[in-house]
């Protein structure tokens, strides 16, 4: 109950703030533009491809919501750390986190409590571009089950991207700060498989096994991946697990 | 002040351990998942799932086995798609990329060829080579490994059979030729005139709707191979005398009946018109 209490404080906190409309607006153009390209080239391969006499349609999962679902991906990596940024750095400015710490409140509530706030607005944000894929049902056919397998993975990505951000939030004073380091970590997270991916050596295995969007890369496809989406729920789990002990480290450090 | 510091350390310890243990059993629990990886593919005609054939040679597989791609890393993307779903299926399964500019010694040493990409399948110390990227080409490849060299399907000719050139339907067996080969079969025509000699190494022997009459010779070919081991799958229409003449096949069905196998002469008669 303590947890929805402050989950609704802090997304109240966020909507009073220009925060959560920048982000969403920011987010909305984005994917907007990346929707727009995708049906665009589309449109131009379909074309092609009934000139050149082929009788099977081209899928529109795999040209349009593919894409655009791994490009909402990567985008999820830039406004994380723009949610996550005020979480615990916001609190410690203004001291009120030695009233959190020293208040009835368990620190699992609090924690849970703001990374739920986070994972809302998130979700919110992530709803916009629902909104663009109504497009493609209401002009086309697509399979709505990939698309749902792949909303999970954005999901999952997500609530890890969170629980890390709110863990770097909760190490420093500075909002600034927070935010650069989280966009860091995330950046780190993604490119790590740029150099790993295709490396066979054990070493080159487990850090590509690290990258968060490696791991979204079935769920684009359509397929649920239990390796993948355990990954993404240990990750939740080890980003709060570091936000508590970070947390604790308040009282024993004061 | 010093127990100030100590008791910090100590909680700081007391961190540190619980971090230790929570990264040792995510650990774990992810390293289990990767090798107990379960699937749901959502697509709707189950494209990103294998068939139960291939599924079923690679769980079957005791030693290793490696899947080497040869190509430029723009070529790295798509084979991945394909070889994650091997990768899922067993443990077993390793997949190596290797970019052809880079391992150029190694490259040659493997005996790399153009077109890119080249993708070897090692099973054990038997190496077989997949000609594309795709299910059917590296299954095979596996399962040409794993028996020990290639299956062949023979089709007898000579004596008015179907042709396997022939993909026009009816009589032509063009169709079931490029069918069989796609499942990882070769295919070999094996002429029973002038001289009727039907190679061991076919793995069956199709004998499909000759019009004329065997002669001796192609008889006793057939009956050698049959009894030193070889299988055969004989369909022999009934004897007609109406547009085309096909002969009785006395000899053959002769054989066949010193083997229990009795040939009934009915006909099925489709009077819709249809047909």
């Amino acid at each position: 109950m303590n947890t929805i209490t402050i989950a609704r404080r802090e997304l109240s906190s966020y909507f009073r703030s220009p925060i959560a409309y920048g982000v969403m607006c920011f987010f909305a153009l984005i994917v907007g533009f990346f929707f727009y390209s995708a049906v665009r080239f589309f449109l131009q391969q379909s074309l092609q491809a009934t000139m050149m006499g082929q009788s099977v349609p081209l899928n529109v999962n795999e040209w349009v919501v593919r894409n655009v679902l791994s490009n909402i991906s990567v985008v999820g990596l830039f406004i994380i750390p723009m949610i996550t940024m005020r979480l615990f750095a916001e609190e410690k400015r203004t001291g009120t986190i030695e009233l959190l710490v020293t208040s009835p409140l368990r620190d699992s509530e609090i924690i849970l409590g703001k990374w739920l706030a986070a994972f809302i607005l998130y979700l919110a944000i992530l709803g916009i571009s629902v909104l663009d894929m109504l497009v493609l049902f209401a002009y086309g056919n697509p399979d709505w089950r990939p698309m749902a397998v792949g909303y999970l993975g954005l999901i999952l990505q997500g609530g890890c991207l969170l629980a890390i951000g709110a863990f770097i939030s909760s190490t420093t004073r500075n909002q600034i700060v927070a935010g650069v380091a989280t966009f860091g970590v995330c950046l780190l997270l993604w490119v790590l498989d740029w150099v790993s991916q295709f490396e066979s050596s054990k070493l080159f295995s487990v850090i590509s096994y690290l990258s968060v969007t490696s791991h979204f890369d079935s769920f684009a496809r359509g397929v649920l991946d239990s390796k993948d989406a355990i990954y993404y729920l240990s990750m939740i789990v080890f980003g709060l697990f570091l936000t508590g002990r970070s947390m604790e480290s308040i009282r024993w450090r004061a | 002040m010093a127990t100030t510091k100590t008791h910090r350390a100590a909680n700081f310890a007391q961190a540190a351990v619980y971090t230790l243990i929570v990264i040792a059993i995510l650990g774990v629990a992810n390293f289990l998942a990767n090798r107990y990886n379960k699937s749901f593919d959502a697509t709707a005609n189950k494209k990103y799932t294998l068939s139960d054939q291939t599924a079923k040679v690679v769980k079957n597989i005791q030693g290793d086995l490696t899947i080497t791609y040869w190509d430029r890393p723009n070529g790295f993307p798509n084979a991945q798609d394909l070889f994650d779903r091997y990768k899922g299926l067993s443990p077993k399964v390793d997949v190596q990329y290797k970019d052809v500019d880079k391992n150029r010694t190694e490259a040659i040493a493997a005996g790399v060829k153009n077109p890119l990409p080249n993708i070897f399948v090692k099973v054990g110390n038997k190496t077989e080579t997949a000609k594309s990227l795709t299910e059917e080409e590296v299954t095979g490849a596996m399962v040409r490994a794993l028996k020990g060299g290639d299956r062949t399907v023979c089709f007898t000719s000579g004596y008015g059979e179907g042709s396997t050139t022939d993909t026009t339907g009816g009589e032509g067996l063009g169709n079931a030729k490029d069918l069989t080969e796609k499942n990882n079969y070769k295919t070999q025509v094996v002429p029973l005139i002038p001289k009727a000699d039907i190679p061991m190494d076919c793995t069956i022997l199709v004998v499909a709707g000759p019009k004329r009459d065997y002669l001796q010779p192609a008889v006793d070919a057939i009956k050698t191979y049959v009894e030193n081991g070889g299988r055969a799958l004989i369909m022999l229409d009934p004897p007609l005398q109406f547009k085309t003449t096909i002969d009785e096949n006395p000899g053959l069905v002769a054989v066949l009946d010193s083997w229990g196998v009795k040939m009934d002469k009915d006909l099925v008669l489709d009077l819709s018109g249809v047909g």
